[in-house]
């Protein structure tokens, strides 16, 4: 954290110095994404029933390769772009028929994502957009534990998507600073549990990232 | 596009963003380790011939939880009390066997609790049955319990241990299954003495008036039923299901209502509905406190080919006897049907010129100057006109 806290300052630092946008990039791009995520109190389901794991916030990096559309593109003013994102969330506590027990231990997703975001422009340097996309996440289970006894471990693939939203600054033709906000989500991982059943989990997540992208 | 994502960016927000609020439904075992047992009963002394039920609470880091089904039970002395039922939801529940004591033992997965169960040489002096004389619609039941009261001043539950009658009687059933002991069902009106005899003491007696059947549901026919064009009428059906299991046909006696008029009115007692505009409304029919609803949808009437006619055709009118003329438009759909749809249409003449105007919505015409126009008439898609000609 004490790290990153420099890097968002002279992000936010260099807005104040930077000129207005002189053209709209179009091309190739890549960027780069950290920020934090918090996974939603999660439905997780066994060979005996129901229980509730809850996670406390994590944080997570991206890395984003991408094309922005030409201006006069025909199917509008956006950009596609392929997403990897390794999220981390730790385990806070799960909840039993009886109370709650201490949690312990990280849920890993890596995903990999065919993002397409539609970008509202105008002459100012500010832009907004929002988007949806699709792929797959490797889930890992990093021996996640309950008052010190294992709960489950093992990794699972599993089909993911996200719908993301966000304000875009460019400070040149070719360096866009982005702020956004994604709802990641996937279908149920199965991991593994100590006597050999299956635990299945809902994953649901809220993110927020500050990045930037550089076209060239 | 943007709105659209916006739209379904709220939308999976508002359906998983809060994340998972429900119940668990399992508890720790399996997964923390058992740490004790804890056995808690109804009574701690029991008289000879009774039984009571007992609950396992396993404690896992601290945290109970009950573990009632999954325990095994055992009793240290079978000769003072024993574990007669081996099927559920009676494995929980211990017999005095004869007067003594026993160890009872809670068992899973290697770890114990213990209880020290007493069995009195108490005997059953009295009973008493609650509900004392309720009242039971027929086709519903009734769960009845008996306490009995012992020599040594104490009570217990004895509704498992006596027996119960009548099985059957001429207007209620009481059932003596060890899965539904006291479970009385009513069979017809009447009035049923409900007994509970156990041991030697007097049995304990109340009255069970069964009544009349009473309306359960009301199902409204036809269901989610669809019909195009006003003016038509749906007729609509209720048939009520009674406690017994009977039905009957309540049309006439069930209170009907809309819940949007403007897409169809009903008569509140018989049933009739009058389709009104295109839209959906619910149909409910009400008799005392039960309702049953059904959707009605009404859709736009289709026309037929050059389903609208104008009138008058052709016209002439003179400005010396009325400077006004009012047209109608009658509309003839495919099953039909014909309606005057004049105040529904949309009205224009041509050419627009000084000599005559129209109101739009109403068809009536004002001449101001003689000559000729079309007037024109919209409906449905389809689009009819007729000339006027004006003369001095």
């Amino acid at each position: 954290m004490k790290r990153i806290s420099p890097i968002l300052l002279t992000l936010c630092l260099s807005l104040l110095f930077c000129s207005q946008a002189k053209a709209q990039h179009y091309g190739p791009y890549v960027g780069a994404f950290f920020g934090g995520n918090l996974l939603m109190p999660a439905k997780s389901t066994d060979d005996l029933g129901n229980f509730k794991l809850s996670f406390n916030p994590g944080l997570q990096g991206s890395g984003v390769a991408g094309w922005d559309f030409a201006p006069d593109n025909p199917v509008g003013q956006g950009r596609i772009e392929l997403e990897y994102t390794r999220r981390s969330s730790p385990l806070d506590k799960v909840t039993f028929t009886g109370g709650s027990f201490k949690g312990a231990g990280n849920l890993t997703a890596d995903s990999l994502l065919l993002n397409f975001f539609g970008v509202l422009r105008d002459k100012s340097p500010w832009s907004q957009y929002a988007g949806v996309g699709f792929g797959a996440a490797r889930m890992t289970a990093s021996d996640i534990k309950v008052t010190g006894q294992s709960l489950a471990s093992g990794s699972s693939v599993v089909f993911a998507y996200q719908l993301g939203a966000g304000v875009d600054y460019a400070v040149t033709d070719y360096l866009n600073l982005d702020l956004g906000y994604r709802f990641f989500g996937s279908t149920s991982p199965k991991f593994t549990e100590v006597d050999g059943s299956k635990l299945e989990m809902d994953y649901y997540s809220h993110n927020v990232v500050l990045g930037m992208r550089v076209g060239f | 596009m943007i709105n659209l994502l916006w739209s379904g960016l709220l939308t999976v927000l508002l359906l998983s963003g809060c994340g998972w609020s429900g119940t668990p439904t399992r508890g720790p075992e399996g997964i923390i380790p058992l740490s004790s047992i804890a056995i808690v009963p109804v009574s701690s002394t029991i008289a000879a011939g009774t039984s009571t039920t007992l609950t396992a609470i396993g404690y896992y880091a601290g945290v109970p939880s009950d573990i009632t089904k999954l325990v095994t039970w055992s009793s240290g002395n079978t000769a003072a009390a024993a574990f007669n039922y081996t099927t559920a939801p009676n494995t929980n529940r211990v017999t005095g066997v004869a007067a003594g004591s026993a160890v009872i033992t809670a068992t899973v997965g290697g770890v114990s609790g213990t209880y020290p169960l007493t069995v009195s040489t108490a005997t059953v002096t009295g009973m008493t049955i609650t509900p004392a004389n309720p009242s039971l619609a027929s086709g519903l039941t009734q769960q009845f319990a008996v306490s009995g009261t012992f020599s040594n001043s104490t009570t217990q539950d004895l509704t498992f241990d006596a027996t119960w009658g009548p099985t059957p009687g001429t207007y209620a059933t009481v059932s003596n299954d060890p899965a539904s002991k006291g479970l009385a069902t009513a069979l017809k009106a009447g009035v049923e003495t409900i007994t509970a005899t156990f041991g030697g003491a007097t049995p304990a007696t109340t009255q069970l008036t069964v009544t009349s059947p009473i309306l359960q549901s009301i199902a409204v026919t036809p269901a989610n039923s669809s019909v195009a064009g006003f003016s038509k009428t749906v007729n609509f059906t209720a048939t009520g299901t009674y406690s017994d299991g009977t039905t009957a046909d309540v049309t006439n006696t069930a209170t009907w209502a809309s819940s949007n008029t403007s897409f169809a009115t009903i008569v509140s007692t018989s049933g009739v509905a009058t389709t009104v505009a295109a839209g959906t409304t619910s149909i409910s029919a009400t008799l005392g406190s039960i309702t049953g609803k059904t959707n009605l949808t009404v859709t736009a009437p289709v026309l037929k080919t050059d389903g609208l006619q104008i009138s008058p055709a052709n016209s002439t009118m003179s400005l010396s006897s009325g400077t006004t003329q009012q047209f109608t438009l009658t509309a003839t759909y495919t099953d039909n049907s014909t309606q005057t749809v004049t105040s529904i249409s949309s009205w224009s003449i041509t050419p627009a010129s000084t000599i005559a105007t129209v109101n739009t919505a109403t068809g009536l015409v004002t001449a101001t100057a003689t000559g000729i126009v079309t007037i024109q008439a919209s409906y449905l898609g389809q689009t009819v006109s007729t000339n006027l000609t004006i003369t001095p």
